[in-house]
Order: structure tokens, then sequence, then C-alpha cells
């Protein structure tokens, strides 16, 4: 290469970064994409992971301990704890009272759990990371 | 984000490949401009191309329309040539973020001729290819695919101020082989 005669440096290099030109696509991406995604399976609109199968064992242990620990009880124990679910009826009144706690507490719930799901989901596109 | 680009993502984002097909072609060019300048091999570049886009189909039910969703896709593409190059990423996070003040100069006192500025463009173009990746990532966002510096820095998952850094060290070892050229012996 011949001798070039000194320009200002930072005009030179500013225009040849401004002036680097784009490589033009393949023709053959765009189509290549769209079979590929044509491909894929469509997501389930049903689909178990992990955790699912993780909460349902332990779910499952939960009622199955229960149980256990149930029919495992001394009859005099069961005989006392009736006793006691008597008094406490006789304590908190009437049982009709207690299904609108229940529902109430229920809905709390449901709406913490959806708020929470609202506000700590994961945001856009964390996937691609 | 255009309107009808909009329209396109939330058609998208029901199932709709047509859609999907118009904003591959309305992007594909950046995506792969973006990936070949930084990993400099065409035939790998549409690879990660194709695969950034089926990523983006795949995670588009989570892309939440208040960002751009060039940048979105363009965070994509980064993070896949993160993962091919696995040292762009630390090269890209060493470079520090130094206080820079770039200087602009004036065109009108360059007194070379035409064809002396074509071969001093050419030099410095072939000077682009040969910087590391991690410039060319910053390059090809700022200069090719006209980004600002938070989005480069929120493209890049890097500081605002490592992006200017990164810019301004790419542009001074290009001025530098241009001093090299110039006073080069005939």
């Amino acid at each position: 290469m011949s001798q070039l005669t000194e320009a200002n440096p930072y005009d030179s290099v500013e225009h040849a970064l401004r002036t680097y030109p784009p490589a033009p696509a393949p023709p053959t991406l765009a189509p290549g994409v769209l079979a590929r995604i044509r491909a894929e399976r469509p997501a389930a609109r049903f689909s178990i992971g992990w955790l699912d199968i993780t909460m349902s064992v332990f779910g499952a242990a939960m009622v199955f301990v229960c149980g256990l620990l149930w029919v495992s009880i001394p009859a005099q124990w069961s005989a006392q704890a009736a006793l006691e679910v008597l008094w406490l009826r006789q304590w908190i009144g009437p049982i009709a009272t207690l299904w609108p706690i229940l529902a109430g507490a229920l809905a709390l719930a449901a709406t913490s759990l959806l708020l929470a799901v609202a506000l700590f989901a994961p945001v856009g596109q964390r996937h691609g990371r | 984000m255009t309107i009808d680009e909009g329209i396109l993502i939330r058609r998208a984002k029901g199932g709709d490949t047509e859609a999907f097909g118009v904003l591959v072609s309305a992007h594909q060019q950046f995506v792969y401009n973006l990936i070949l300048r930084t990993l400099g091999d065409p035939h790998e570049a549409e690879d990660l191309s194709q695969e950034a886009f089926v990523r983006a189909w795949l995670a588009l039910p989570n892309f939440r329309q208040q960002s751009q969703f060039r940048t979105w896709l363009y965070r994509i593409a980064t993070n896949l040539c993160y993962n091919r190059l696995p040292r762009l990423r630390r090269d890209m996070a060493a470079v520090g973020d130094e206080e820079v003040m770039d200087v602009a100069g004036d065109e009108s006192n360059d007194p070379t001729t035409r064809a002396e500025a074509q071969e001093r463009q050419a030099f410095l173009h072939r000077q682009i290819e040969a910087l590391p990746e991690s410039y060319r990532l910053l390059i090809a966002l700022r200069y090719q695919q006209e980004l600002s510096y938070e989005e480069i820095a929120s493209v890049v998952s890097l500081p605002v101020g490592t992006v200017k850094t990164g810019l301004f060290r790419a542009k001074a070892r290009l001025r530098a082989a241009l001093k090299e050229l110039t006073e080069e012996p005939a």
C-alpha cells in the first residue's frame, strides 16, 4: 500500500466505522427458521414438571403419614380427641359460621398466590440467556 | 416498535408462523450481521442466527412488549455469541468503565485526496475485522444497528460505562493502526 498523507485520525476512524458495510443475510436464513419453527412440536397445553411430581409425592406422603397416625392412635386418645372436638364446636358456636371464614381464608390465599405470580413471574427474554 | 410490529408480535405470540416470518424477514439482516461481525464465520453466523430466531419464537410468550423487540432479539443473539465464545463475556467485562472522552474532528480540514481517503477507509475496514470479538460486537451494535449506549448496555448485560470504554478503546486501536500506516515508509 502506498504511503498515505496524514489525515485527522478521529474523522477517518469515525467515517470508516459509519461506512463499514453490514453483511446481507443469506437467502436461506428466513426459510430455514420457518422450517424449524414449523417442525417444532407445539407447546403442550398440559404438562407435568418435576416440581409437580415432587409436590404430588410430598402430598401423597403426608396423606399416608396422617392415615398411618390415625389408625395407630390408641382408642383412649381418639376418644379424648373426639371430646376435644365437641368442646371446640361448643366454643366456636354453630358449624355454619365456619364456612364463610373458610371461604374467606381460601379467597385470601388464592389472591395472594395470584399477586405473587404477577409480581415474580419471569420477565421477557430470560430464555435467551 | 411500530404499531404493525406490535400486531405481528401479538399474532406470533398466538402461534401465527406467517406473522413470525414477517418479523424474521424484517430483522434477519441485523441479527445475522451482528453474529457474523462478532464470530467472523458466515456458516456459523447463519446457524446461530437461525438458533436465535427459534429461541425467540419459543420465548415469545414471555416477551413483554414494554421492551423493544429488536433489543430483545439482539440480546438473544448476543447470549448465543457468549455461549459460543465463553471468553467473550469475560473480555467484555474486563474492559472496565474508565472515564473516557471521545474527540470529534473536523472533516473539512482533511487535505487528502478522494483516492487516498478510500484507500484509508478500506484499510480501516480490514482493521475493524481484525479487532477482538468484544470490540467487533460493540461496533456492530453501535454503528451498524445504531443502538444507543443504554440499549447496547442492555443487550450485552454490562454497564453503560463499560460499553463506552470498549468503543473508545476500539477506536483508539484503529487510530493507532492508521498512525502506523501513515508513518510507514513508502
